[in-house]
């Protein structure tokens, strides 16, 4: 190994080892605390932060109002329900125009099997009456061999867009115990 | 005909969703929460934070939803936020262990950021209902607590009350072992380094901790004059590892260090304690006979000699350590290890009578020194242009981890290999953390700019405003049960009506039981809430520049902070290079003074 990347390896270990057990350095000589100084701005910057927070709330909730009027907003949201698939690439489409593409890098493909979480993946404005939406996926269970085929599916249905902002999910979901994964569509709205 | 029926034929075979089911905003079943938790999953704190305060400003909250809020926000390093948040829930809800976790969380963040007594008085508070999966964590968080205030007594005390040393992790067993040196009782402590010493290893962690503990016992018996037992112990760190150098370095002081008394095991027999055994190749290795033996003259640079004046045993010690110092002169030379190792071989040479191979490693050890300084000073221009801490959170700029995000490695910049220790010690890391969240946060409100002027162009686009009536009417009593009646109680059916006279246009005189004027009373002021939307887009723009000015202002107070502690820190280990270029050069003149005088006879 040449000596200079021997050495970053090593300096990496050492950065990686004193941060995953938080107690390496603990030890004597114990570390300094921060001065008082940076306390201080710590507390600012946590102040700062909510502002921001705020900021982005007030303009995320203006801009949806904006740009997707309530009376046309429909949201897509995905889910993964069947345990260790990793959903690779994910398309959608509506009334038969240009599908939207997604692809999902390895963190974003574990984060929707981690709390059943579900992944906004758009708002499009659509009239209200009937609407035929397609979806399209490509996933990959955790544990299958290097070589084995991805597994595909798509799901086509027809659904009514109401005069309020429509939810709906689509579920990547196993309906039978032998079945393949496949989409599943459900629409929701708010109870408000 | 054909393509209908094709038609017709498609949307049969397209399944149709059910009705649509109904949630309540901010329960559970909402997908916008599930949202926000999908994005706390992949680590977008600040998304999932924004969402989660656009739902609670729209309905009220559910505990899950509040729950996640307190998580997010502590993940995103707004601990001040968090704890109320966790009190409230606190008050509701059943799971202790869960809830137990969560404040151990908030304590080891308010360790981690420097709040210490906030940190300790949360431990203390929350030690009444503790759960008992999480004792072992609690004590040992709390006696790293009291570990950085200075009150290793107290510490030992947290560790050792309760009589569970069987359970206690070994980063524990570490951090007990240290206290109790620190609090004067030594071979307590010894003998529990020693035990995590010989540790079996399972993860390249251990390892770390391994190596680590034998290092801090070695240099113990080393400042102890107890060369014998820290050769041992240094012997058994791992010739390469974050950990190597300072052994190395400690290996050759141990050799010519006096032996002092053989240190007593403990009595107490742990089935967990093994004889020491690594697969890894170890510094003890280094001594082995036939690599001493051999040429590491040779391998010093040194033309092989014999002191005379020196006893057989002593000429050896001096071989080992010269084994252990070459092997350390050929590492990194901006470790403050190697430099050390450069002056230690010729001191060493010096003391045991090699005089003039002592002058000729001076000599090369002025040289090293001299290019280190120089390195040191282009380190600290570095710093001090602001460059060090740019390079170092150049990537993921964008990422929302806060808190949560970890240095694994450093850039390859000179300024780096000088300040690794710093680097990593919390309050650098915690500071960098919060110049990183300023930076992405400015990102933010910069990237809004763009953001409000779509906002504007949609307002003002003309087919907005095109929207009819009928649509409007049928979304404001859509899935709503009328709760108003004409006079034949039958239910009031709401319509657009576009044949009324506009505002003003109806002039015919008012009935007489409309002349009394009714009693109405206004509000003082302006009301704040009847905003237009065009008036809060007005109003977003100013409350942008504020805050791109105070983010400004944060990032260059903490960009401040990090030049200060990394120039305190180069400013020490540059007077260390200073201090030992004095040295050597002294101790260059005394040597030439004395072979000007005749007196460097060594043979």
């Amino acid at each position: 190994m040449p000596l200079k990347s021997c050495r970053k390896a090593v300096r990496a270990l050492i950065v990686a080892a004193s941060c995953a057990t938080g107690t390496l350095w603990a030890a004597a000589p114990v570390q300094p605390p921060p001065e008082s100084g940076a306390l201080k701005l710590d507390q600012t910057i946590q102040d700062l932060k909510e502002e921001v927070l705020q900021f982005n709330s007030d303009a995320s909730a203006l801009e949806q109002n904006s740009l997707y009027p309530s009376y046309s907003r429909t949201s897509v949201f995905l889910g993964v329900r069947l345990s260790g698939l990793l959903i690779k690439e994910f398309s959608v489409t509506f009334d038969g125009g240009a599908p939207e593409k997604f692809t999902f890098d390895e963190i974003e493909s574990l984060a929707f099997l981690q709390n059943k979480g579900l992944r906004r993946v758009m708002r499009v404005n659509l009239e209200p009456g009937q609407h035929k939406i397609r979806a399209e996926f490509i996933a990959q269970f955790a544990d299958a061999k290097p070589d084995a085929l991805p597994i595909t599916g798509n799901l086509e249905a027809i659904f009514d867009k109401n005069y309020n902002n429509t939810d709906l999910g689509l579920m990547l979901v196993r309906t039978g115990f032998r079945a393949e994964p496949s989409l599943t569509l459900e629409q929701t709205r708010s109870a408000r | 005909m054909r393509t209908s029926l094709i038609l017709l034929v498609a949307a049969l075979s397209a399944s149709t969703a059910h009705a649509a089911d109904v949630y309540v905003p901010g329960s559970k079943n909402d997908p916008n929460l599930r949202a926000a938790q999908y994005q706390s999953d992949e680590g977008r704190y600040f998304s999932s934070l924004t969402e989660l305060l656009r739902m609670d400003s729209e309905s009220k909250l559910s505990n899950d939803a509040r729950w996640l809020m307190a998580e997010d926000y502590l993940s995103f390093g707004m601990g001040n936020k968090a704890e109320p948040l966790y009190r409230d829930i606190a008050q509701t809800t059943e799971d202790q262990l869960l809830l137990g976790r969560a404040r151990l969380r908030l304590a080891e963040f308010s360790y981690q950021r420097g709040y210490l007594d906030e940190a300790r008085s949360a431990l203390l508070k929350m030690q009444e209902k503790l759960p008992k999966k999480l004792v072992e964590q609690w004590q040992d968080l709390l006696s790293r607590v009291l570990m950085a205030k200075g009150s290793y007594s107290e510490a030992v005390s947290v560790l050792t009350n309760l009589d569970n040393a069987g359970k206690q992790s070994q980063y524990t067993r570490y951090n007990l072992g240290v206290a109790l040196i620190n609090d004067g009782r030594a071979p307590q402590g010894r003998d529990l380094l020693d035990r995590v010493g010989r540790m079996r290893v399972m993860t390249l962690e251990d390892l770390a901790l391994r190596d680590k503990a034998n290092l801090t016992l070695g240099w113990h018996f080393l400042h102890n004059q107890l060369g014998g037992s820290a050769k041992a112990i240094f012997g058994r760190v791992r010739s390469q590892g974050p950990y190597s150098n300072r052994a190395l370095l400690g290996l050759g002081w141990a050799e010519l260090a006096p032996r002092g008394a053989k240190q007593e095991h403990s009595d107490v027999v742990n089935p967990e304690d093994q004889p020491f055994f690594s697969s890894f190749s170890t510094l003890g290795v280094l001594l082995r006979p036939g690599f001493v033996d051999n040429d590491i003259f040779k391998r010093a640079g040194l033309r092989n000699f014999r002191l005379e004046k020196l006893a057989k045993t002593e000429d050896a010690a001096l071989k080992r350590a010269l084994v252990a110092w070459v092997t350390l002169i050929n590492r990194d030379p901006m470790d403050p290890a190697v430099q050390e190792g450069w002056l230690a071989i010729p001191y060493s040479l010096d003391k045991l009578g090699a005089h003039t191979q002592a002058l000729q490693f001076y000599e090369k050890a002025v040289e090293q020194l001299e290019l280190n300084r120089k390195r040191a000073d282009a380190a600290m221009g570095s710093i001090k242009q602001g460059r060090m801490v740019d390079t170092i959170v150049k990537r993921d700029i964008d990422a929302e981890n806060g808190w949560t995000w970890r240095l694994t490695d450093l850039p390859d910049a000179p300024e780096t290999y000088y300040l690794q220790t710093l680097l990593a010690e919390h309050r650098f890391q915690e500071a960098l953390k919060n110049y990183r969240d300023t930076r992405m946060l400015a990102h933010n409100i910069d990237g809004w700019q763009d953001r409000i002027k779509a906002m504007e162009a949609a307002y003002q686009n003309p087919d907005r405003a095109n929207v009819s009536p009928d649509v409007l009417v049928k979304q404001a009593t859509e899935n709503k049960t009328p709760v108003w009646t004409d006079t034949n109680n039958a239910p009031t059916e709401l319509r657009s009506e576009d044949t009324l006279s506009v505002p003003g246009a109806y002039d015919k005189p008012l009935g007489e039981e409309s002349k009394a004027t009714p009693e109405v009373e206004l509000a003082s002021g302006t009301p704040t809430q009847a905003q237009s939307d065009h008036e809060k887009v007005e109003a977003l723009k100013g409350r942008l520049v504020t805050l791109q000015k105070s983010l400004a202002q944060a990032n260059d107070e903490q960009s401040k902070i990090l030049q200060t502690l990394a120039i305190k820190e180069l400013t020490g280990q540059k007077k260390q290079i200073e201090k030992y270029l004095v040295e050597a050069r002294f101790a260059l003149a005394r040597l030439y003074d004395r072979q000007m005088k005749g007196e460097l006879n060594d043979k």
